[in-house]
């Protein structure tokens, strides 16, 4: 399921379950539950723990997801140094090593965004190009011709 | 240094290129280029785009 799939489901739990404990509480209360033993919960210990048990599920939710993050973030710099060796590997001048480097840069494009797998896919295809790798048109303001110039560098 | 200018832009052989041609570095192997495929073909599996297809500059 996409992240935005996924986004979706959780809002619309979160209603369902919220619609539900919603409807629930307020058919308990007056004038659907007039009752000795029901104004007793609601006003006494039980109400207490169960509004504690909110407030800790409220506390704990932030803290929860802050862990996710980190630990995502945790994998993703994870990821760039193994990608960032392998890059390395890919320019080397052993075959072997090429082909170590190769198969662990295909393995890492499984966790890639489309921008990291395009430079993966970028850079293995302009070392094996024979052709060559594009570069900037060179200015005419610092071409050779103007070297001589003290300003220009 | 081999340069060859195709339209604006410059193209330099890569150092590895230059070292192979030097006879520094070994050759380019099949099972590299086969890899730089299977990766080509996982980019469009995942993205649906072709890797190669040359972004357009916006112009006015």
């Amino acid at each position: 399921m996409s992240v935005r799939g996924r986004r979706i489901a959780q809002l619309v739990s979160v209603g369902v379950v919220a619609a539900a404990v919603g409807f629930g509480a307020r058919s308990l209360l007056p004038p659907f539950a007039d009752d000795a033993f029901w104004r007793a919960f609601w006003s006494g210990p039980p109400m207490a723990g169960l509004f504690a048990i909110g407030a800790a599920a409220v506390a704990f939710y932030p803290a929860y997801r802050s862990t996710l993050i980190a630990r995502e973030n945790a994998a993703r710099e994870q990821w760039w140094k193994r990608a960032e060796w392998a890059l390395g590997q890919a320019g080397s001048d052993n075959q072997t090593d090429r082909e170590v480097a190769n198969d662990a840069l295909v393995a890492l494009f499984d966790e890639a965004t489309e921008t990291e797998g395009k430079m993966i896919y970028r850079t293995m295809q302009n070392l094996q190009d024979a052709s060559g790798v594009d570069s900037e048109p060179v200015s005419a303001e610092t071409s050779s011709r103007w070297r001589w110039l003290p300003w220009v560098k | 240094m081999e340069v060859a200018t195709v339209g604006e832009v410059t193209k330099k052989a890569s150092s590895l290129q230059r070292r192979i041609a030097a006879g520094k570095a070994e050759p380019i192997s099949d099972r590299e280029r086969a890899q730089l495929q299977e990766l080509r073909q996982a980019y469009i599996r995942r993205f649906g785009k072709d890797p190669d297809a040359r972004t357009v500059a916006k112009t006015a």
